[in-house]
């Protein structure tokens, strides 16, 4: 069975935006360019769709959501609000791979590189179909890396994100910028969500895909101090 | 005001506790004129997940918080036997807190609240533990509010819902955070308070005077300062070293020893304020002491504070250990009291998620 009515929404990069699909057609589509208040703007931005189309909001009947890779924090903002609507609505909620939906938003005829600016020289990447299918899993790459990406053959690729900047400069002629946004599109979500059956969907779960460990630090043991029963530390 | 009760459901997840609640208010003649009522209270702690790194790791209590947060709504709504539908209201701590954390809850709870056209409210995290003695003893306003957790210490003034004098809070750093650093130091597990509390009892206070911070300065008001303390420790462990078992019980037991002087020193000078500055003076049977934070749970503080409230002429009033740390019912209860109190939520669902936020702009 396929969905009806899909709700999807996108946080995980430069822009908020949600979109509403209602058979066949996104009826309501909203995308703010932002770096940071995701959270702030995200749920009056659905709530803003929900006042636009009581009815059709009623018949919504999956939700969609990017997991990431991205920014942290944007990623969890998206994959919490949607879980919680899914929680209260009773509908499913399904995860899409945010590399994925920005290489369905493609213009270029050629080949796709999804590459998004993590910072210390890390790109969250994807190399895509020139239609937008995945050739591989997301894979975390350094700027040399993305450059080596096709040498072998010579490809030619349009490259889709922020790491465009750094990756499609003069002297590496293989790589163009594709015209599409450097973001997730909702509207993309929602209608690629809508492609697939309820079965596939649920599928898909909503857990944030984040490619980069946990800042974390664990304590040094030369700095600590020295014990006479190391083993009993003060056991009584 | 509403004169029916009220069922709310809360959202915690500013900390290293994943946390949701749904608790009842309902209008009656007692002290406080509410009656107070738990249905469910579910909380995950992560202490297992932070213990290794000797505190709290923001990015790995995020991660967490998203993982289960919406099987512990279902199941607080389960255990309650409830239904989203059946909540007056949804509540969620906005801040103080672990950015990453709050941004989950307050997102999640804004979510339930615009799927089920329920009025939401964002908390903040230290109201919660202010009204908690309302939601477990029916403690009337106004009275005085000692709060010491891992992130919080200060002493308020209570007088109604939103409406709090702050009287002291400390210079550096949190009560709860000085046992963590301390216990870290003497090689013992997180969190700390527990870790320091169970070796004191087999310690002599006595062998290891350490300072008191503050005390005896008269211009300091009720502030704290444990930054000293903490360095003192430090001191003496590492003129000790190799340290015995022995020696740790006994810097386990005067350090808690100079935090409970220091504590009830600063609590004394609070209730001299607080029965200085109440108008009609209340019966002395009246005038509460209310201890709130899971440092509350330390039962040498608690008796050291029972002594103090009593010759003061207060009554201390302490939550059970469960509602002193973090969880879901006290967001809970302060969304039903300001529900109750006739106050606006966040019916833009705009709310931001605050790393920090006083809990009173009003100083003594």
């Amino acid at each position: 069975m396929m969905p009806e009515t899909v709700l999807a929404c996108d946080t995980t990069q430069g822009a908020c935006s949600a979109a509403l699909w209602h058979r066949g057609e996104v009826v309501a589509a909203r995308l703010d360019e932002m770096q940071r208040g995701h959270a702030e703007a995200l749920l009056p931005c659905l709530a803003e769709i929900k006042r636009g189309a009581p009815d059709i909001w009623a018949r919504i009947d999956a939700l969609a959501v990017t997991v990431g890779p991205g920014t942290f924090t944007g990623v969890r903002v998206g994959v919490s609000a949607m879980r919680g609507l899914s929680l209260a609505m009773g509908v499913p909620v399904a995860g899409f791979c945010t590399l994925q939906i920005m290489a369905l938003g493609g213009v270029s005829p050629r080949r796709r590189l999804v590459a998004v600016d993590a910072r210390r020289d890390t790109y969250y990447t994807q190399i895509c179909t020139k239609e937008g299918t995945p050739c591989e899993a997301p894979t975390a790459r350094s700027l040399a890396d993305c450059l080596a990406i096709g040498a072998d053959d010579g490809a030619q690729m349009a490259v889709i994100g922020t790491g465009a900047t750094a990756i499609c400069t003069p002297e590496n002629t293989r790589f163009s910028v594709d015209a599409a946004p450097p973001w997730p599109q909702a509207s993309v979500l929602a209608t690629h969500a809508a492609s697939l059956s309820m079965h596939e969907l649920a599928a898909l779960p909503a857990t944030p895909l984040y490619l980069r460990p946990p800042d974390a630090t664990l304590p040094d043991p030369q700095k600590s101090l020295t014990f006479a029963d190391a083993q009993g530390r003060g056991a009584p | 005001m509403s004169a029916k009760s009220i069922n709310v459901l809360g959202l915690e997840t500013s900390c290293d506790e994943t946390a949701a609640a749904i608790v009842r208010l309902t209008p009656d003649g007692g002290p406080s004129g509410l009656r107070g009522e738990i249905l469910s209270n579910v909380v995950l702690s992560q202490i297992d997940l932070h213990a290794p790194y000797g505190g709290v790791v923001p990015e790995l209590a995020a991660r967490a918080h998203i993982d289960h947060l919406d099987r512990l709504v279902a199941n607080a709504l389960e255990e309650a036997d409830c239904r989203l539908q059946d909540m007056d209201a949804i509540a969620a701590t906005a801040g103080p807190g672990l950015i990453g954390g709050v941004l989950i809850g307050l997102t999640t709870g804004k979510a339930l609240a615009l799927a089920s056209g329920t009025p939401f409210f964002a908390i903040n995290h230290l109201e919660g533990h202010a009204l908690t003695a309302r939601l477990t003893h029916g403690v009337a306003f106004p009275y005085l509010l000692l709060l010491v957790s891992g992130g919080h210490c200060q002493l308020c003034r209570v007088d109604g819902v939103g409406d709090y004098t702050l009287l002291g809070t400390t210079r550096d750093d949190a009560v709860g955070e000085a046992f963590d650093k301390a216990a870290k130091l003497l090689g013992l597990g997180y969190p700390g308070g527990p870790e320091i509390e169970a070796r004191a009892m087999h310690g002599d206070a006595r062998r290891f005077v350490l300072p008191r911070p503050l005390i005896g300065h008269h211009d300091s008001g009720c502030d704290f300062s444990f930054s000293g303390l903490k360095t003192a420790l430090r001191q003496r462990a590492v003129d000790l070293q190799p340290i015995s078992a022995e020696d740790i019980c006994d810097l386990a037991a005067g350090f808690q020893a100079a935090i409970t002087d220091c504590l009830v020193d600063r609590c004394r000078r609070a209730m001299e304020k607080f029965a200085d500055t109440t108008d009609a003076p209340a019966p002395a049977s009246s005038k509460r002491l209310v201890v709130a934070g899971g440092v509350a749970a330390n039962q040498h503080l608690k008796h050291a504070l029972e002594d103090a409230a009593h010759r003061a002429g207060f009554t201390l009033s302490v939550p059970p250990p469960a509602l002193c740390t973090d969880n879901g019912a006290m967001i809970a209860w302060a969304g039903a009291e300001r529900y109750h109190a006739g106050c606006a939520g966040d019916a833009d669902l705009d709310a931001p998620a605050r790393a920090r936020w006083p809990l009173s702009e009003k100083i003594f």
